[in-house]
């Protein structure tokens, strides 16, 4: 009889090894194929049973069954998130971190503001909208890369390599688009494309080059466009389109960590948690604030804020 | 029976560690303790057997890129 056994943790020669030994002491096994995610199996019914078969591949620790194993929905998924808090604890605490920081650099934007309001009557006008854009893309592209930092394990390629894509892209968009329109496309496109190829480069890296590459493609081509996008409706109705804008991008980067916590967290034995702290999330959105700041200010303005 | 100790590098997760736990087992012998340290890929084994420490370093480096060290 042939038989698919779906087992989702071999993951190395020595796995394989295992469960050959494992195969080798059953009787009854004529023939064995140990893939990545499943063995294909010839055995003879007289002498042993499937379920025994499983049961032994269990007994070393592997997960075995001749169900493959499937992913959540998405509506079971949201109803697990909103009942489990301990085992969604990082994903709840990147919410906090987002929230909090995003309230604390509003704050130090609304400092900036005032100051500026005193030589500058059309200031606030001009630049509240966009400033608050910033900050908002700030908060949640690092709040997605503290995420997928916090889970230290092996990434495929096929994963790294969205990671990469997703939040070299995103970078791109959302950064390049708000200083596109503070700044103009030159500085726009500069800014948002080196940024974003960056940020890229870093999160692709868990899966070697191919993410690094797919990171910093995604960088330039994210950071370029959003900035010729806002650039392009300075004549239209760019304030909105941006909210839109946003919020698509937005959800993009949440489905980014919805997918990390999907492909790579849920049973995964070898993970090993490591967060950032709070303080060092904090410090490094307001440096990036900053620097993003210094540009809009100091940077030649765009036609469309002079 | 004699008490030995060995040094095995390659050892990069705990599979490895179950597989140097069944080959022991094939061989009769008694594992006392077997650390491993996965980020410098290095496990202390120590065990209880009648076979000489020539045959478990063979019976261990023939699995894989192992290397044994007797301590």
């Amino acid at each position: 009889m042939k038989k698919t056994i779906y087992c989702p943790d071999i993951e190395c020669d020595s796995c394989v090894k295992i469960i050959t030994k494992v195969f080798n002491k059953l009787q009854g096994i004529e023939h064995f194929a140990v893939g990545k995610t499943d063995i294909e199996i010839t055995f003879d019914e007289s002498l042993i049973q499937v379920d025994s078969i499983i049961a032994a591949i269990k007994e070393k620790g592997y997960r075995a069954s001749l169900e493959p194993y499937t992913r959540k929905k998405i509506k079971e998924r949201t109803k697990e998130f909103l009942k489990d808090k301990k085992k969604y604890h990082i994903e709840y605490a990147m919410v906090k971190n987002i929230g909090i920081t995003f309230f604390i650099l509003l704050l130090l934007s609304a400092g900036l503001f005032y100051f500026k309001s005193l030589s500058d009557a059309t200031f606030f006008s001009k630049y509240v909208w966009w400033v608050f854009y910033l900050v908002l893309s700030i908060v949640t592209i690092s709040g997605a890369v503290w995420h997928y930092r916090a889970y230290r394990t092996q990434y495929t390629c096929m994963v790294g390599m969205m990671i990469g894509m997703t939040i070299g892209m995103q970078t791109g968009m959302m950064i390049g688009a708000v200083l596109g329109v503070t700044n103009g496309f030159f500085m726009g496109a500069l800014a948002g494309m080196l940024l974003a190829s960056a940020v890229g480069a870093y999160v692709g890296n868990c899966c070697g080059i191919m993410g690094v590459m797919e990171g910093i493609m995604a960088g330039i081509m994210g950071g370029t466009m959003g900035a010729m996008i806002t650039v392009m409706m300075f004549n239209d109705n760019v304030l909105w389109f941006m909210p839109f804008f946003m919020i698509l991008n937005i959800i993009v980067l949440m489905g980014l960590s919805y997918m990390i916590f999907e492909e790579v967290v849920e049973d995964n034995q070898h993970i090993i948690k490591k967060p950032m702290k709070f303080s060092q999330y904090l410090l490094l959105c307001t440096v990036v604030w900053a620097v993003l700041m210094s540009i809009i200010l100091f940077a030649p303005p765009s036609i469309f804020v002079m | 029976m004699s008490l030995m100790n060995f040094k095995v590098t390659g050892t990069h997760c705990k599979s490895c560690k179950i597989l140097i736990e069944d080959i022991m087992e094939d061989l009769d012998t008694e594992v006392v303790s077997l650390d491993l340290d996965e980020q410098a890929q290095v496990a202390k084994l120590q065990v209880k057997s009648d076979k000489s420490a020539d045959e478990i370093k063979k019976a261990i480096e023939a699995e894989g890129e192992y290397i044994v060290t007797e301590e």
